[in-house]
């Protein structure tokens, strides 16, 4: 059977992209972030609490609550709710969503938010209950975290491909450097190479600065109809095309690359444009390796060859290949399920003209991607989405 | 900052202290079985009784063909150690009082991917080893990389590695004196 082609997002968009700002810890429950959210999302697109009929939400540290019992914590009556668990990933899957509950009409307002607090110790609570794998196979050897896991993963990479620690920390100065530029980062002095490679050992080869800082805080944005945004005179970006995948290559022995690389061309065709339109990326850099893993299967170059593109390309905002422009969460910190958020929000920003700061010169494409759960071995979630102004 | 406590010298925090932070014990009920046979010295994993499929972490249904009966059988233990790290930071006291830790991803010649511990006498990844399972201080069982060479069924497997010694000591030994 021929597979049926897949369906644009015609009439839906995205807009109003919120950043609740970051603090390293909070006394304060996810649900307060999710509030502060919400808040901001109706203040800044102007619709009356009641006008909000859909939600989608993401949050590690909501329980005992799902996204059910937060409609009663916080007042929202909804007639479509979602709740996704899927890490960094949320943010893209969240998006595919709510554009096709606003679509077909199961939803007019849709907010997406993911938000996390951090507590001092709430940190190692969700490590070792983090999947059912995670508890039996890997938190009893050593509970290293996730440092421990993509310490392995950059150690085989490394020795696969030929990448160097420099190729590594090039991004993530180049990351540091955006984030100067944004005003949530919360860090806020410039990186050198040598402090990137003398930082402290964490797991090697991972140093402190190849490690993203838990912290606590929100990311959310809309999806409604274009004349709904139109009639609120709201910026809003279109979403070309979007991918999601999970549980990719379950064969391979050891993580080298992810499920990007199943869909890159269809997601392309569909959107409409090619590799050298798009005028950023935004990957999930939970880990540098990560980054040079998306890059890789996106297609902006191939397999075992992002360390070269790396250092053949500049990846600050001025630069030749402009990359997680905010710092990503590297720079900014990581706010548990927000940090799936933070490169959508801020495309959102890019594509509708108010990144200020960090405003990529005329970016018309953009391109964010998402990673979300080590389950066990490996990330299983993997998405990506391309957005474009309302003109492009 | 104020000045940071510092352990009276000459005072080591002894056995109740560490006994006070075993290793991290829970596991699902699938994993029981892993413990069951390390017990008796033994690796087992568990085998689909449909289509043989060797599968590790402990999971209730074949990832394979989805058979819900699994069985427990022994496992040569045989791989490659395909990468490692070592741990200069961790979330749990019992390690974060004997950092650093080694650790590493062998990839099994009956399937499976396993993270395990890796003894010290094996080489730098990538190198052939030998997983053996045994009882850790929380009575669950832990995955150890030896070299291949070894056949792993004594008692004077850890002897060299203190770390792993002690995290594999049976409890009612005490502390060494």
């Amino acid at each position: 059977m021929r597979q049926r082609r897949r369906t644009g997002y015609e009439n839906a968009v995205v807009a109003v992209p919120v950043t609740v700002p970051y603090v390293r810890y909070s006394p304060h429950g996810a649900h307060w972030f999710i509030a502060h959210a919400l808040r901001a999302l109706l203040e800044r697109s102007g619709l009356a609490k009641s006008d909000l009929d859909g939600l989608c939400l993401s949050s590690f540290t909501l329980a005992p609550d799902t996204a059910v019992g937060l409609t009663q914590h916080l007042g929202l009556s909804l007639r479509w709710l979602d709740h996704i668990p899927m890490g960094g990933a949320g943010a893209v899957l969240a998006l595919r969503r709510a554009l096709r509950a606003v679509d077909c009409g199961d939803a007019s307002v849709v907010a997406c938010v993911g938000a996390d607090t951090n507590h001092s110790d709430s940190f190692r609570t969700t490590l070792g209950s983090f999947s059912q794998f995670t508890q039996d196979a890997v938190y009893p050897y050593g509970a290293g975290g996730p440092n421990a896991s993509f310490a392995l993963l950059t150690a085989y990479y490394m020795r696969a491909f030929g990448a160097r620690r420099e190729d590594f920390g090039k991004l993530c100065i180049a990351q540091r450097e955006n984030a100067l530029r944004y005003p949530h980062a919360l860090f806020r002095k410039p990186l050198t190479m040598q402090q990137y490679l003398d930082a402290r050992p964490i797991a090697e080869p991972l140093r402190l600065f190849d490690c993203v800082m838990p912290c606590a805080g929100a990311e959310a944005f809309l999806v409604m109809s274009r004349a709904r945004a139109q009639d609120l005179g709201v910026a809003f970006g279109r979403v070309l095309a979007t991918m999601e995948r999970h549980n990719s290559f379950p064969e391979d022995p050891i993580q080298t690359r992810g499920g990007w690389a199943l869909d890159r061309e269809e997601l392309f065709t569909q959107a409409g444009i090619t590799h050298r339109d798009v005028d950023f990326l935004q990957t999930y850099d939970d880990y540098p390796v990560m980054s040079a893993m998306q890059m890789e299967d996106l297609g902006f170059c191939g397999k075992g060859e992002a360390p070269e593109f790396i250092r053949s390309h500049t990846l600050t905002i001025d630069g030749t290949f402009p990359v997680n422009t905010s710092g990503g969460q590297l720079s900014v910190g990581q706010a548990g399920a927000a940090g799936g958020y933070l490169g959508m929000t801020e495309a959102i920003r890019q594509v509708t003209g108010t990144a200020e700061g960090t405003a990529v010169p005329d970016a018309r494409f953009g391109l964010v991607s998402g990673f979300g759960m080590i389950n066990y071995d490996r990330g299983l979630c993997c998405g990506a989405a391309i957005l474009a102004g309302s003109r492009a | 900052m104020s000045e940071v406590p510092q352990r009276p010298q000459g005072a080591s925090p002894g056995p109740d202290a560490r006994a006070a932070h075993p290793p991290p014990a829970e596991r699902s009920r699938a994993a029981l079985g892993l413990a069951a046979a390390a017990a008796l010295g033994r690796l087992e994993l568990q085998v689909c009784s449909e289509c043989g499929a060797v599968q590790y972490p402990p999971r209730e249904a074949c990832h394979r063909c989805l058979c819900g009966e699994l069985k427990w059988q022994p496992q040569s233990g045989q791989g490659e150690l395909i990468c490692e790290t070592t741990l200069h930071h961790s979330y749990e006291p019992y390690f974060r009082d004997r950092l650093p830790w080694r650790i590493g991803m062998v990839r099994l010649d009956c399937g499976p991917t396993v993270i395990t511990h890796v003894r010290a006498g094996v080489s730098c990844a990538p190198c052939r080893v030998r997983i053996v399972a045994r009882l850790d201080q929380a009575g669950q069982a832990a995955l150890i990389a030896l070299p291949e060479r070894e056949t792993g069924d004594g008692a004077a497997d850890m002897a060299g590695d203190p770390r792993l010694q002690e995290l594999t000591r049976e409890p009612d030994h005490g502390a060494p004196q």
